[in-house]
């Protein structure tokens, strides 16, 4: 018999990776907080129908998406529509991969992609979901999803390639810095 | 299936992640085995995912929002749903009365187990904790967030990232190169520090918080100088805001900085 898994148990498994999804569709602290903790008040209140715990984390991250998008329909219409268009933007050959970045770098780079590659890239580099469970959680077919995830790799690395030669030019370099604080030593 | 086919479809495959029953991914794989390109490529592509997926799980949750969610009240009426069949009146009387002493007797759990709040930090705490921050930074034990000359660009990532961003800078800083800006969390609460240069070879590090986050915040508009060590600080309210700057040097050198002439 499968077992439905202990509520503290599930927000210490999945509340982190459920905020950086919620921080990448958002691209706001307070309201990916707010996604979060509304996704496991709906468990606490309706999760417990789903007795196979197996399924708990593909349930949270569907909640969470489609609360999301609940939120934002009265504030503007998710772009599903606009694929083909942005699609047609994108390089048919992936860009190389930019030789350095940090998190910093990452985070404006996806904050900068377009929602419709944004929220499956976020989940396929979340380490465990396979493109077909991406499919699941998005409730798009696999092969869309295939086609977003490879569309939105090429994108987010021409986005760091940006910010590489942006940022050569204006960085003031740490070296500088750590000169500063030794004058007075 | 030929090479880009196979780039297809190893490009949606995490390394180590791969769906084992998957007979295309089986095909992708055995082709990249016996193509060194291929393999080249998809060693790249994997590098370039490991390095993504690590950066991304970085990015820290606040440090309240496990217990957040855990203090819900509706956390304590994880039961299933009452039947749907209908039930005489008097088994909705004692279904109510006995979910009024369950939500009572859950309340009280979560009343009684609830984390103790913490308070908000002193003046003196918010003040050291910063200098700690600062002193890391400039042995280069620890990193600015974002690095620019502009500090209008870096007030704006400051809001963008809900974190407390100057309203008004004194007029002395206004027209300074900044060196770049960091978040911190000082006793719950959030913090920024933006660095100015002030000079070759020196800084002056303006910290900010919002007023309310401090148990005693420093008075309006009246500077409070206070010596740490080899840093000399000042600190003032400001519309809603509390400020703190920072250098290493004189006393002389700040209050120049301060000063309406500056």
């Amino acid at each position: 018999m499968k077992v439905a898994p202990d509520f503290e148990q599930l927000v210490d498994a999945h509340y982190a990776a459920l905020y950086r999804f919620g921080l990448s569709l958002t691209r706001n602290e307070s309201e990916a907080s707010d996604l979060t903790q509304q996704t496991f008040y709906l468990w606490a209140t309706k999760g417990h129908q789903l007795r196979d715990g197996a399924q708990a984390k593909s349930w949270l991250f569907t909640t969470l998406y489609r609360e999301f998008l609940g939120s934002r329909k009265k504030q503007e219409r998710f772009p599903h529509a606009e694929l083909d268009d942005i699609a047609e933007e994108v390089c048919a050959e992936t860009p190389p991969p930019p030789e350095d970045f940090d998190t910093t770098a990452l985070m404006e780079a996806m904050a900068r992609l377009s929602p419709v590659f944004r929220a499956p890239l976020t989940l396929f580099y979340l380490q465990d979901f396979s493109y077909r469970q991406i499919a699941d959680v998005l409730e798009i077919p696999p092969g869309t999803v295939m086609s977003r995830l490879a569309r939105g790799k090429a994108e987010l690395r021409r986005l760091l390639l940006e910010q590489e030669k942006q940022n050569a030019s204006r960085l003031v370099p740490l070296p500088s810095l750590a000169a500063a604080g030794k004058k007075h030593e | 299936m030929n090479r880009d086919e196979a780039k297809a479809i190893l490009r949606v495959h995490r390394p180590g992640h791969h769906e084992h029953n998957d007979p295309e991914l089986a095909r992708a794989l055995e082709f990249a085995r016996q193509d060194p390109e291929l393999a080249q490529w998809w060693a790249k592509e994997n590098a370039f995912d490991t390095s993504v997926a690590e950066k991304l799980s970085h990015v820290p949750p606040p440090a309240d929002l496990r217990e957040r969610i855990l203090a819900n009240p509706a956390v304590g009426s994880e039961k299933p749903s009452a039947a749907t069949r209908q039930q005489p009146w008097w088994r909705g009387f004692s279904a109510l009365a006995a979910a009024l002493a369950i939500f009572a007797t859950g309340a009280f759990f979560v009343w009684n187990h609830q984390p103790p709040a913490i308070p908000p930090p002193t003046l003196a705490e918010w003040q050291s904790g910063s200098i700690e921050t600062l002193t890391h930074i400039l042995a280069g034990a620890d990193k600015l967030d974002v690095e620019s000359p502009d500090s209008s660009k870096l007030r704006q990532w400051l809001q963008q990232v809900d974190a407390p961003s100057p309203a008004a800078l004194p007029n002395s800083l206004t027209h300074l190169d900044t060196a770049g800006c960091k978040t911190i969390a000082i006793g719950n609460q959030r913090v920024s520090i933006i660095c100015f240069h002030t000079g070759p070879r020196q800084l002056a590090h303006l910290v900010t918080v919002e007023e309310r986050s401090l148990s005693n915040p420093p008075p309006e508009h009246q500077p409070q100088y206070v010596r740490h060590g080899e840093w000399v600080t000042a600190s003032w309210s400001d519309r809603g805001q509390s400020f703190m700057l920072a250098m290493k040097g004189t006393d002389a050198e700040l209050k120049g900085l301060l000063s309406p002439a500056a």
